[in-house]
């Protein structure tokens, strides 16, 4: 129970610290945070559960006016925006990369990691943001992916990272790996 | 750590913050059955005097934190444009604009300590699904300590990777700064334990 919480704890503080890493600025010119690299890794390290209630402990300090958002923003206000649906799917992301960890305990940590962070990072967190930007702004499907897609190879670096890390983390601390518990 | 909200004693700040919530989200419905570029100008106007009542300082920050949505609204309009529905287009982003500022308007007016104290009574009834508010409220504390100081560890890696002859602090510093992170979670979970733990 101790244990659970203070991971918890401790991770939604990471995605804070991670949210204020200096940017990595892609060859296209976007420039990447660290922010949505500490969702998935949250996810595949914690585990389903934990990892998504550590990213609602995050956001809930976020919404209750902390500068923890990547660029010290925060308040209720940047939930209002139509990309606020990343917001709303971070929880949901972590939830699915930590789901494939635990069900992929024949496969090696790190590469599970990366499928994970793929799958919830990816996949559930677009399908979640782009839907929700296309009724905030009011544009098709189209404009939205146009909008969205400059931002995905920063993903998929970020899932190749999550893979690394996780690997690493395991191979030193493999009891802090909860999701494999 | 340093909340976005500012200090002050202005009738915004002393309403209650459930007040505040309640009249945000009520305006917020209202607001999407308003259709009339007219009337949500004269909304934002109003939204503008509502900043003013407090001070000018109050109005200019308020300002500042609308500045990453700048280009978010330039690139929806300019989508509208695009398909000639300016009129249209103009809706969404005045309605949008409307929406942050009334939203960073109660931020900015509320105190952390009281909109813990009332996400904390949202919570509440989560009791009689046999979820404690108790270890929630543990919880967002332990996270509030923490922050700052895994900022400032971040920071010091950052620091001992430059002083190495490295410039740019890149995602290599991510892998210690998981592991102290996991090695301290152990000791202060231990440390609780100690204490009588986490009641049940």
């Amino acid at each position: 129970m101790e244990r659970n919480i203070v991971f918890i704890a401790l991770f939604a503080g990471l995605i804070a610290a991670l949210g204020l890493l200096p940017k990595l600025t892609l060859i296209s010119g976007i420039p990447i945070t660290a922010q949505s690299l500490g969702i998935m890794l949250c996810g595949t390290i914690l585990g389903a559960k934990r990892g998504a209630l550590a990213v609602i402990l995050f956001l809930s300090l976020t919404a209750l006016g902390l500068p923890l958002l990547a660029g010290g923003r925060g308040g209720l206000g940047v939930f209002t925006t139509p990309w606020a649906g990343f917001l709303f799917g971070f929880p949901i992301a972590a939830f699915f990369a930590g789901y494939v960890m635990e069900h992929t305990r024949n496969i090696s940590v790190g590469f599970a990691a990366g499928i994970g962070s793929i799958v919830g990072g990816i996949f559930v967190l677009y399908g979640i943001a782009i839907p929700y930007y296309m009724l905030g702004a009011k544009v098709d499907l189209g404009q939205a992916a146009l909008t969205m897609v400059p931002f995905m190879p920063g993903d998929i670096i970020k899932a190749l990272l999550a893979s690394l890390i996780v690997g690493s983390v395991y191979r030193s601390r493999p009891n802090a790996i909860l999701s494999r518990m | 750590m340093l909340a976005i909200s500012i200090a002050g004693s202005s009738w915004a700040h002393q309403a209650r913050v459930g007040f505040k919530m309640l009249a945000l989200a009520v305006i917020s419905i209202i607001l999407f059955f308003v259709i009339s570029w007219v009337a949500l100008m004269a909304i934002l106007f109003g939204v503008i005097i509502l900043y003013l009542l407090i001070s000018r300082e109050v109005l200019l920050i308020g300002l500042s934190l609308m500045r990453p949505l700048l280009w978010v609204v330039c690139l929806i309009l300019a989508f509208h444009v695009f398909r000639g529905e300016f009129i249209a287009g103009s809706v969404v982003c005045l309605r949008l604009i409307i929406l942050v500022s009334l939203a960073n308007f109660v931020t900015l007016t509320s105190r952390l300590t009281d909109m813990i104290e009332l996400f904390l009574w949202l919570l509440s009834p989560l009791k009689r699904i046999g979820i404690q508010v108790g270890p929630i409220g543990l919880a967002l504390g332990m996270v509030m300590r923490f922050t700052p100081v895994l900022i400032k560890r971040a920071g010091q890696l950052s620091e001992s990777w430059r002083a190495r002859g490295l410039k740019q602090t890149n995602w290599r510093i991510i892998l210690p700064l998981f592991i102290t992170v996991v090695d301290d979670a152990d000791r202060v979970a231990e440390a609780l334990r100690a204490r009588g733990g986490i009641g049940k």
